[in-house]
């Protein structure tokens, strides 16, 4: 028992004892110095009970609680009634307790034998408070709506803006419509019958900025019955640096060099016209010498575009700094095959190829569209990223060689989609091409958020890697927010922050980069953010039912027993000298 | 009620009916014109209720009591003698003299009732209505209410020019009030159209014509401008009204801008002018083949009628006739415009004009050709728009190359009735099946078993190729034929000019001889005529062979071919035919003799001579060249993302801005040339955010939806992505290269 006894104002043990003891102390010595050693035993053993059970007063001794039939129900958004009257009927003392986000919830809970938890749950910045109870998670259905979001935060000029969702219980004939800043609609689509369904939609995204784009879903009769919002941060596109070497003129190279050069992209072809001579082309940007390749030389390039006979005919020494480049300065280098190179080997073909049937490659992402293709396709491997698949085989790809990438592509004379009036195709064919390929811009800091959507007035984790050894990172109103460090990974820290006003808001690392995120109030994606908050508590509640066996709260002895015990003292110490 | 109440009743009932008969007229003839004038139904509903009503006010056939009707009587039948009124009376109730005046009066008006006419006007009613009628058919017709509804209200409240205050110093002073607003537009004078004057701001005319805007306010302004595709023209004062006129080019936007005295300026909304071009003349000539061909003797004339419209007047109209002479390298051309032979009426929006070439007034003769086509101007100024037909032939055929056009002319006339070909055979045949109700059977029966009797002779013609007997087959049926195959060692010999019996492709190897001459080789054995002895045996065996095979099955076909027809069954004859028809034209296109095409044949290179010629010429070459295309829209780009930020931020429209706002203006518009309907509104409220004012978050909101949908999708462009050098990636793949090796 005594084992047991805890002091639920243990921090006062020290200065109350000392006090305690300064009052024997005194009470004894006024005593011995008053009445002499008359009873002395008595009024001690009397003085020293009275002074215990003040000491015990201020100090609140508490005592394990029983906690048999001690039930409650934690009522969370989207709670069953049908289940709180069932869970009411098979236990009388069921008390219910209704649950609001970042209100504490009631002491009293956490004696609880049981706690049955209903509805979507408790948000999970709240979920320490049920740390220590026992438990169970009776979670609701999944409510109809989008449960399933993904869509690229961060776009550049002329990228679509692709929304892929999944939804729940959709009501057959509703309208779900992207709409753009404005609340121009800008695609829709019309909802049918069944379990879930797949949503896509997507836009052009024309002009940079940030901008809130809203998923807004319409009845048949056009009334909006839900409107979230999704923000979008759009970039310009960077220009590139791309080297082309060529060892004769070809239609290729000059239809993909005139639409890089329109594309404001700097372009340099050096192409040999015979033996030792040269055509040097210099587009959008200022004479360079050009006459070996060497590390100095595609140092500022973001791609090399080299054909498969002139790379034959590049000395060792002009692939080593190839090759240097590439894996140590993160350059492309895109090899415009011909027959001989699907079996020929060296250094800088990265990529291996099968045998496929040759002539026209066809399925891939434009329908219709047919490009000469020599018979093979690019091996399928672990390390080799597809750009361009036609049906199941790859037909442009790319290897990542250290920081570069050596890629190629087993269709040729692509020229002809201009000829053909295909223009927009040839242009997103070769985009992508050597987007996927370039030198990646190296940012100083990196942002990350497992988070969609963020919302007010709840916590906004963050991760960020720098190479700053020391990141300092302030809001955009100011204030400084702590980050931690991973253990593991030294560049790696995450933060925590909690946004006060709706909107666009910002964290700053020193004044290296700046990362925004929008902050949308509670009213947009209450679907998405019920289904999160239902799987943090699933998770949560999941390990193990804690039963209250061993763990049971505390409750205060009450203090007027030892205020009578007190009372019957002081009572003796005052009869004491008239008997 | 007695009998005798009865027919002072009915009476009353007939003029009741009358009378609302009347009202109804009125009503209606009232309700018709105003549908026809408001073309509304429902205005003209509410007008009959409400016409109803007030002539029913007024003519009130419910008013009509019995007492009135007896006394009308009284007043119109004298011999009624002032006592109708005891028709209303019971007859016990009367004395016995009443009761004898009764009996009377009531036998006088059974008698005369007929002859009485209630009181009514209902010839003035329908007289009112009909011309009611017709008044509205006619605004309808001409379309007078269009300037009734024009004078009626001024300016119409939707046409009506707002001023808005284009900064925010206006904003405190009052604007002056615009009193009238017109337009003025002078089509050209050539398109006979009168000048019109509107208040509808938005302008649709014909280019070239002349618009005149005549502005007048209440107060005395400052000065006024007319802002046009990025220009301002000031507007002149005279008269007390600010006007501006223009010749009319090309579509495009226009609004005004004015200051007033106190030095505030006010803009108007963005109008549009749509020019519309005057259209080319359209030429057609209904019912006139293309091709038309004439024999010597025939009357060589070409008649038409020409349909040409054109949408504002046809100036003059002609044909341009060409006849060529002569063939080959001797041919001539002469050219000659021919005018109609209807009159041309100058400025005619629809003209139907006749013509009848002769030609032999236009000396031609047999073997010369006509090429004509018809031009028409129309009376645009300063350059007419011209166009014209499609070139229509006319040809005499020539008689004296007939005999080489076999193919085209031959037709049935110049052959034989006695040997036809297989086309011909199955064209007579259709022809047969498709007179078989109209001819007696006896005729019917007698075709068919002519066309057997045909469709033999031709399988003979072939057979003789192929070597057949044919003497035996024919004997039996047909003396006469019998004789003539008799007569002659080919029984076929005179007709060898048809088309598809004829050896003329070649299609067996015939003697090398013109096959006129086949008589003097009859004895023969007529296989060596197919037999290929050129010294080149192979091919001979080939050719033949398979040729025979073919023909031979031909000849089978024919076989049953005839069979039917002489069994007057030539519904089941023609498949037969039809085979019989294909596997010859078969025979005859695997005669044709194809050229071999003949190619380049290089010489072979000398490999040791490769890449040895002299290059000391040829030089290196260095070209340095700025490629760029700029966006094209560069300023609608930033101008949607200023918005955003204006929106969000809710911040003021600096200087700068509005700087922004009317670049991206200007290239809207030159967008909104194109489709000027769709973008028009957000030019408009883009040029007012240029104003100095402030705007509403919907207003802004507006303007970037306009934006968003007018700007153009950009066009696909590589970029650099990003990426952060992590330590933990560079070990991944640093690991993964191991793997892989």
């Amino acid at each position: 028992m005594v084992n047991n006894t805890v002091f639920l104002n243990e921090s006062w043990v020290w200065p109350v004892l000392v006090g305690a003891i300064m009052l024997v102390v005194t009470f004894l010595w006024k005593d011995l110095a008053q009445t002499g050693k008359h009873r002395i035993y008595l009024k001690s053993a009397l003085a020293l009970l009275a002074i215990t059970s003040l000491v015990l007063i201020a100090l609140r001794p508490g005592l394990p609680s029983s906690r048999a039939g001690n039930n409650y129900a934690l009522l969370t958004p989207g709670y069953e009634s049908q289940q709180l009257d069932s869970l009411k009927r098979e236990m009388r003392k069921l008390r219910v307790v209704n649950y609001e986000p970042g209100v504490s919830l009631p002491g009293e809970i956490s004696s609880a034998e049981n706690t049955f938890l209903l509805g979507q749950g408790i948000k999970e910045f709240d979920l320490w408070q049920l740390n220590s109870v026992p438990v169970t998670y009776l979670k609701s259905e999944i409510p109809p709506g989008i449960i399933k979001l993904k869509y690229q935060f961060e776009n550049r000029v002329g990228d679509n803006l692709i929304l892929k969702g999944l939804y729940n219980e959709p009501e057959e004939g509703n309208l779900l419509v992207l709409e753009g800043p404005g609340g121009a609609g800008l695609d829709s689509l019309v909802l049918t019958d069944g379990k879930e369904m797949q949503v896509q939609l997507q836009t052009p995204l024309k002009a940079s900025g940030k901008y809130v784009y809203s998923l807004v879903e319409k009845d048949a009769k056009g009334r909006i019955v839900n409107n979230d919002l999704l923000p979008v941060k759009v970039s310009e596109k960077e220009h590139l640096r791309i080297l082309i070497v060529n060892s004769f003129p070809t239609f290729e190279t000059r239809y993909l060099k005139n639409f890089l050069a329109e594309a404001g992209h700097e372009v340099i072809i050096k192409s040999q016209v015979t033996r030792g001579r040269y055509k040097f082309e210099y587009l959008n940007t200022e004479r360079i010498a050009i006459s070996n390749i060497s590390g100095v030389l595609l140092e500022p390039f973001d791609l090399l575009i080299a054909d498969a006979s002139s790379l034959r005919g590049f000395s060792g020494g002009e692939i080593s700094a190839i090759e240097d480049q590439v894996r140590e300065n993160g350059l492309g280098l895109f090899i415009q095959p011909d027959e001989k190179f699907f079996n020929s080997r060296g250094k800088l073909n990265a990529l291996k190829f099968e045998r496929n049937a040759g002539g026209e490659i066809t399925g891939l992402q434009w329908p219709a569209l047919k490009l000469y293709g020599f018979p093979y396709r690019i091996k399928k491997d672990f390390e080799v990223t597809a750009i361009h698949t036609a049906g199941n085989s790859m037909v442009a790809a790319y290897k990542v060689q250290g920081e570069g990438r050596i890629g190629t592509a087993v269709y040729f004379d692509t020229w002809q989609l201009v000829l053909e009036g295909k223009n927009e195709i040839y242009k997103e064919l070769w985009s992508r091409l050597i987007e996927k390929m370039s030198k990646k811009e190296v940012s100083k800091a990196l942002w990350n958020s497992a988070q969609t959507i963020v919302k007010i007035d709840e916590p906004f984790q963050f991760e960020l890697s720098t190479e700053n050894v020391d990141p300092r990172i302030k809001t955009g109103t100011g204030f400084h927010i702590p980050l931690m460090q991973n253990a593991r990974l030294p560049y790696k820290w995450k933060g925590i922050t909690w946004p006060k006003e709706t909107g666009w808001n910002s964290l700053v690392l020193d004044t290296i980069s700046k990362f925004d995120f929008y902050v949308q109030d509670n009213s947009s994606w209450r679907v998405m953010a019920a289904i999160e908050t239902m799987r943090a508590n699933e998770r949560y509640f999941k390990p193990a039912k804690r039963t209250g066996k061993d763990l049971g709260t505390l409750v205060a002895i009450n203090p007027l027993w030892f205020f009578s015990i007190f009372l019957l003292c002081m009572g003796g110490l005052w009869l004491e000298p008239k008997i | 009620m007695n009998r005798k109440t009865v027919i002072l009743q009915q009476f009353q009932r007939k003029w009741q009916l009358l009378l609302w008969l009347e009202v109804v007229l009125y009503a209606l003839g009232a309700a018709v014109f105003a549908v026809l004038l408001f073309g509304n139904f429902l205005v003209g509903i509410a007008v009959f209720v409400f016409a109803g009503n007030i002539f029913s006010a007024f003519i009130k056939p419910w008013a009509i009591k019995l007492q009135k009707i007896n006394s009308f009587i009284d007043r119109e039948l004298p011999e009624i003698e002032n006592s109708s009124e005891l028709l209303l009376i019971r007859t016990e109730n009367l004395s016995p003299v009443a009761q004898l005046q009764q009996e009377k009066v009531f036998a006088r008006l059974e008698e005369k009732i007929k002859t009485l006419k209630p009181e009514n006007n209902l010839l003035r009613a329908s007289v009112i209505a009909g011309s009611l009628v017709l008044m509205g058919l006619l605004f309808f017709r001409f379309g007078w209410m269009d300037d009734i509804g024009k004078k009626s209200s001024e300016i119409d409240k939707t046409e009506t020019i707002v001023l808005r205050p284009a900064d925010s110093a206006a904003t405190l002073s009052k604007p002056p009030v615009l009193e009238s607003q017109k337009v003025i537009i002078r089509f050209p004078a050539y398109t006979g159209v009168p000048p019109y004057t509107t208040s509808k701001m938005d302008i649709e005319a014909v280019e070239g014509s002349r618009v005149t805007w005549e502005i007048t306010f209440d107060t005395k302004i400052d000065s006024s401008l007319m802002e046009s595709m990025g220009n301002s023209y000031p507007m002149n004062f005279s008269t007390g009204n600010y006007k501006r006129s223009s010749i009319l080019n090309s579509s495009g936007f226009y609004n005004f801008r004015f200051k007033d005295s106190a030095g505030a300026s006010y803009g108007t909304d963005l109008y549009s002018i749509t020019v519309t071009r005057d259209k080319s003349p359209e030429i057609e000539i209904p019912e006139l083949p293309q091709f038309t061909s004439f024999d010597f003797d025939d009357e060589k004339l070409v008649s038409f009628t020409a349909v040409i419209t054109d949408d504002f007047g046809i100036d003059t109209a002609y044909i341009i006739a060409t006849v060529s002479k002569g063939t080959g390298e001797s041919v001539k051309f002469r050219e000659e415009k021919l005018s109609f032979d209807s009159e041309i009426k100058r400025g005619n929006k629809k003209l139907e004009l006749k013509k009848r070439i002769n030609l032999d007034q236009m000396k031609m003769e047999p073997g010369d050709e006509l090429y004509f086509y018809i031009e028409a101007l129309d009376l645009k100024q300063p350059q007419a728009n011209r166009s014209r037909s499609e070139t229509y032939f006319a040809v005499i055929s020539d008689t004296v190359s007939y005999g080489a056009g076999v193919e085209g002319t031959l037709g049935v006339d110049l052959m034989p009735d006695y040997f036809r070909s297989q086309r011909q055979l199955i064209i007579d045949t259709e022809k047969l099946i498709g007179n078989r109700k109209k001819i007696p059977q006896k005729e019917f029966n007698t075709t068919s078993n002519d066309l057997g009797f045909d469709q033999k002779a031709l399988r003979l013609r072939y057979g003789q190729f192929m070597g057949d007997e044919s003497e035996g087959g024919m004997a039996t049926s047909e003396a006469t034929v019998m004789t003539r195959v008799e007569e002659g060692a080919d029984p076929l010999a005179a007709f060898t000019h048809d088309h598809d019996g004829n050896n003329e492709h070649n299609l067996v190897e015939t003697d090398h001889e013109d096959h006129e001459d086949h008589e003097d080789d009859e004895n023969e054995n007529s296989i060596d005529k197919f037999l290929h002895d050129h010294g080149d045996p192979e091919s001979a065996t080939l050719f033949t062979d398979n040729l025979r095979s073919k023909l031979r099955q031909a000849l089978d076909i024919m076989w049953d071919a005839e069979l039917h027809l002489r069994l007057y069954e030539p519904e089941k004859s023609l498949p037969f035919q039809y085979k019989a028809l294909t596997l010859i034209q078969e025979i005859k296109n695997s005669a044709r003799i194809y050229v071999h095409r003949i190619g380049y044949d290089p010489p072979p290179i000398k490999e040791e001579v490769r890449l040895t010629g002299k290059i000391d010429d040829v030089s290196g070459y260095r070209k340095t060249a700025d490629l760029r295309i700029p966006d094209s829209e560069p300023y609608l780009r930033q101008a949607i993302q200023r918005l955003e930020k204006l929106i969000t931020e809710s911040t003021g429209i600096t200087a700068e801005d509005r700087k922004l706002f009317e670049f991206a203006g200007n290239e809207l518009a030159s967008k909104a040339i194109e489709t000027p309907g769709k973008y028009l509104q957000t030019l408009q409220q883009l040029k007012w955010l240029t104003e100095d004012r402030s705007f509403s978050r919907e207003e802004l909101l507006e303007v970037q939806r306009g934006l968003i949908d007018a700007v153009s999708k950009p066009a696909a462009s590589p970029g650099k992505g990003r990426i952060f050098p992590g330590a933990i990636n560079k070990l991944v793949l640093k690991e993964l290269e191991k793997d892989g090796q």
